[in-house]
């Protein structure tokens, strides 16, 4: 909660009257595997229109933050304190059933490894159909149901908005390529018009022009409805182009997150010596005279963490009082808040 | 036809040859002159015609070997395979199959029971992973997997047919009813078949079970089904349209795979009941050292298994898109 | 274990074991131990049993004596002692059980670590054969090969072992061609290790668990069979096993006059044999593919992450 007090002075007082506009408010969430905490007290709030980018390293604790507030983390993880608002929804008072509601109605997931998430036996058209019947209402069912040629109309209009040709809604996934597949996917998640769409670093299976082309449709798509977002992924240069906010996970804990300006590097460049590590170990823009240099050292481990700021065994600027006390979220100067005892 | 339904039909193919071929060979093969010893055990107690069709069967013939393997494989197209001396003088085609039928009823039955009945405690066991049927059922049905067939058939025989006369323990069907087009006779018929054919459901029961356990835990696991969960779809559609239908195909991978293995238990499950198919052909073709029946048996059980596998293999390419090609 | 191997147990599960319930590592330990226990009470009894009892083939009281005082497990059809043959009779079908599955697991783990480990064509002609040998149903084979030979436990052996050795042999291919895509067998290679010295060296150690479970699972094939080719009449019917146990108590109508006690005995040992090898391999499986031992319960189906905020730290 300490952190979350951090959080909270970054942005302005929470907007109360339209239940969607308070968006997602992520309290304090601890997300444990058994004894292990991946993830420790990390607060982050997303509202209409914006795009939340979460980086860190792999078991940084940025997947399972994410999935875990959208209660989709499959146990034996568990979510052992905190509080997840989604439109001002309780999301970790809520059972399966109500949670069915909520998941593809209010908030939708494009998986990790989104390539292999579609079912080999069902076409895409079923794939759509499926999801339109699971929520009738949202999906405008009159009282006798969705007609067949309703849901074939619905399907091809939602094929149309990634960009996928009708033909391809009789097809099996298998037939599809990888680009297909991932359109198909986002077609999928974006069925019911949920007002948050959660993607678990979508694009790493694909090549940089397939990845390119689909994250212009995802911001041409959001620009029209107005959708917000929660970005995972490891690729900070990403994050710059595209988010309007930056959260930086290190070993499970938040260390910077704020506005992406204070992110670029005519901005400021993050403050955290483990984000300017993370933007210097970024391969240089074309035109700029940068060597790379990446971070020294191995990253955390959640299920062994250092004392104290869990970054100081890698940190240049590490002094006694970083491995004994654990800093916490304050805000600085540059606009972001920062958890590190040493850096103005 | 799909390259991958084509190589495992080319597979079946290649193992009817090998069957057909070792058939052949197997009586020529015989280490000393075993085969003029018995030749010799029948003489004498066994008409001319008899013994003529026994020195085909065992190869005794003069004809260089290709020229016996030309008039061997002539036979079997036209579906000769000797004379049975069991069943003197019976033609060992028309010997088995009166069997036959029986067997297709009585372990195709059990199997078809067995498979349905397993495959769908198994999902249901995965899906309520470590509830009350996931912990009881898996060590329960192995350990009566441990049994074999031919043993739990006794003890069930002498139970509940000797001791408490609940089902009839002997024959296909009762001696007052004629086979027949009649309810009597197919009352009959499946009053006989129920006690042999629960025990073999019971035997084979744990391993349907397990497999289609284990398919399901993997399925449950993938992707897909995380996905389908994040669309908010109901528990019935993932559990049947994620989870069954896709688990049910390497589940189907090993039902023709096992299919030999729970047919051989079967056959040993009729000898019990005096069950008048295959298995008890097979009993009667040992005893009697009836090599023309022995390896009749022999080719008709194998021929019908790969045909079953098959049957099997075009299933999965109907169930499974990317198998069609 | 083998789509046919003795309990049945059709593939899907390596070695076929009971997959009983993963659950905590407690009970799986009380479920190996008492694996162990069972297998090595039968390999006691099979040792030293029958120095303890008489002649089982001696005609010691009246014919089908039910149990009693003097005869713990009653008396045959020809007046032997029935516990007397049950205590003999598991020397030799543990004996055939173990040699038979050795010599299984010894030719399926040649046959399939030559097949991945050379590729190409080898790998080709031998995945054939085997392929082929599966998809044959294995008790008629048996029986046919057996019938043409002399009856006794070394044609029991022999033709069990070339019947039982396929399904090992497409394992342990598997297993040797994941590991020799790893890093330290191309080490070796490049560092101009002998093929035979890295087959040996280097991969038969990481075989270990996979080729111990199939060991288990080829013994329990073997004793099964054995059992069932012995009760089809194909055994040697003057030795004392389990199988010829059955096949006599058959052969003496035992359900016709209703002594159980001539069969009930001897089924029950290869049944918790059985039981008891399987509890082993499975052990022996969990061992070898750590993805066996599944996570605790949960609830029906994909379940929403859990809320658990007991002792946690946040107020």
């Amino acid at each position: 909660m300490r952190e979350a007090a951090g959080v909270r002075a970054l942005v302005e007082p929470r907007l109360i009257e339209p239940r969607l506009a308070e968006g997602l408010v992520v309290e304090g969430l601890s997300v444990a595997y058994g004894a292990v905490r991946a993830v420790d007290d990390v607060s982050f709030t997303v509202r209409p229109g914006e795009i939340l980018g979460l980086v860190g390293e792999s078991g940084s604790g940025k997947s399972t933050a994410v999935l875990g507030a959208m209660r989709l983390l499959p146990p034996p993880g568990a979510i052992v304190g905190g509080s997840v608002h989604l439109g001002g929804a309780d999301l970790l008072a809520m059972d399966a059933a109500a949670l069915r509601k909520v998941w593809g109605e209010q908030v939708a997931l494009v998986p990790q490894g989104a390539l292999s998430a579609l079912n080999p036996v069902l076409t895409l058209g079923e794939h759509v159909a499926e999801t339109l019947r699971a929520h009738p209402e949202r999906a405008g069912a009159s009282s006798g149901g969705l007609s067949r040629a309703a849901i074939r109309a619905r399907a091809v209009a939602l094929v149309g908005r990634v960009g996928l040709d009708p033909v391809h809604l009789d097809a099996y996934p298998h037939a599809l390529s990888g680009g297909m597949r991932q359109r198909a996917t986002l077609a999928l998640a974006l069925a019911l018009d949920p007002p948050l769409l959660v993607l678990d670093e979508p694009t790493t299976a694909l090549d940089v022009v397939v990845e390119r082309e689909i994250l212009r449709r995802l911001l041409a798509l959001q620009e029209a409805s107005g959708f917000a977002m929660v970005f995972i992924t490891h690729d900070l240069a990403l994050l710059l182009e595209l988010a309007t906010h930056i959260g930086v996970l290190y070993a499970g804990r938040l260390v910077e997150h704020g506005p992406v300006r204070a992110f670029h590097p005519d901005g400021g460049g993050g403050r955290h010596p483990y984000t300017r590590g993370l933007l210097a170990a970024l391969p240089p823009a074309p035109g700029e005279d940068r060597v790379p240099i990446s971070i020294p050292g191995h990253a955390a481990s959640v299920a062994a963490p250092p004392s104290g700021c869990r970054f100081h065994p890698r940190c240049a600027l590490a002094t006694a009082p970083c491995a004994a006390v654990a800093p916490s979220l304050s805000p600085r100067a540059s606009g972001s808040a920062v958890a590190c005892h040493e850096v103005p | 036809m799909s390259p991958h339904l084509g190589r495992r039909l080319g597979l079946y193919a290649l193992a009817a040859w090998f069957a057909l071929t070792l058939n052949f060979l197997l009586p020529r093969l015989m280490p000393g002159d075993p085969a003029q010893a018995l030749f010799a055990r029948f003489q004498g107690r066994l008409e001319p015609a008899a013994l003529e069709a026994l020195t085909v069967t065992l190869g005794l013939s003069d004809a260089p070997i290709a020229a016996q393997y030309g008039t061997y494989l002539g036979q079997l197209a036209r579906g000769e395979l000797g004379i049975s001396l069991v069943y003197f003088p019976s033609p060992v085609s028309e010997v088995i199959a009166g069997g036959l039928g029986w067997t297709l009823f009585l372990a195709g039955g059990a199997l078809v029971v067995a498979f349905v009945l397993g495959s769908a405690i198994g999902a249901v066991a995965a899906w309520r992973r470590g509830g009350w049927l996931d912990t009881i059922a898996p060590p329960l049905l192995s350990f009566l997997g441990a049994f074999p067939y031919f043993w739990l058939a006794m003890a069930a025989a002498w139970l509940l047919g000797f001791q408490l006369g609940w089902f009839p323990v002997r024959h296909a069907y009762g001696p007052e009813v004629n086979p027949s087009f009649t309810l009597a006779f197919a009352a009959s018929a499946v009053r006989h078949a129920l006690l042999p054919g629960a025990t073999m459901v019971l035997a084979s029961l744990g391993g349907w079970v397990l497999t289609m356990r284990n398919a399901m835990m993997g399925v449950l696991d993938d992707e897909p089904i995380r996905f389908a969960q994040a669309r908010g779809l109901p528990p019935g559609r993932v559990f049947f349209h994620y989870g069954i239908r896709n688990a049910l195909l390497p589940s189907l991978t090993s039902f023709g795979m096992a299919l030999g293995f729970v047919l051989s238990g079967a056959l040993l499950t009729e000898i019990v009941f005096a069950y008048p198919g295959q298995g008890y052909l097979l009993l009667q073709a040992v005893r009697g050292q009836d090599y023309p029946l022995l390896q009749g048996l022999f080719l008709t059980i194998t021929l019908a298994v790969l045909a079953a596998n098959a049957i099997v293999d075009v299933v999965v390419v109907l169930l499974d898109p990317r198998a069609r090609g | 274990m083998s789509a046919r191997t003795p309990t049945g147990t059709p593939i899907g599960t390596p070695t076929g074991m009971p997959t009983g319930t993963p659950t905590a590592p407690r009970r799986r330990d009380l479920r190996s131990a008492l694996g162990v226990a069972i297998v090595a009470g039968f390999a006691l009894l099979a040792l030293v049993g029958p120095l303890l009892v008489g002649d089982p083939t001696a005609y010691v009281g009246a014919p089908l004596e039910p149990p009693s005082a003097a005869f713990w497990f009653g008396t045959t059809g020809q007046g032997q002692d029935v516990f007397a043959q049950t205590v003999v009779g598991a020397r030799s079908t543990l004996l055939v059980g173990a040699i038979v599955g050795f010599a299984v697991v010894l030719v399926g783990a040649v046959v399939g670590a030559t097949a991945a480990f050379f590729g190409g064509i080898v790998d080709s002609v031998l995945s054939l054969v085997v392929n082929v040998s599966l998809v044959m149903p294995g008790l008629p084979l048996i029986v046919v090969i057996a019938a043409f030979l002399p009856p006794g436990p070394v044609t029991m052996a022999v033709v069990l072992a070339l019947t039982g050795w396929p399904w090992h042999a497409r394992v342990v291919r598997a297993q040797v061609a994941s590991l020799r895509r790893r890093d330290f067998v191309a080490a070796a290679q490049i560092s101009g290790e002998s093929a035979w010295r890295i087959v040996l060296v280097e991969l038969l150690p990481n075989l270990a668990a996979l080729l111990g479970s199939s060991f288990i699972g080829a013994t329990l094939y073997a004793v099964g069979a054995q059992v069932g080719l012995e009760f089809l009449g194909l055994g040697d019917l003057s030795a004392v096993t389990w199988g010829t146990n059955l096949y006599w108590a058959t052969n003496d109508s035992a359900l016709l006059t209703g002594s159980w006690w001539t069969f009930v005995p001897t089924g029950l040992g290869v049944a918790t044999l059985g039981f008891g090898l399987a509890l082993l391999g499975f052990a022996l499986d969990e061992r070898a593919n750590p993805r066996l031992a599944a996570r605790a319960a949960t609830g029906p189906g994909p379940q929403p992450t859990p809320v658990c905020r007991d002792g946690a730290t946040h107020a």
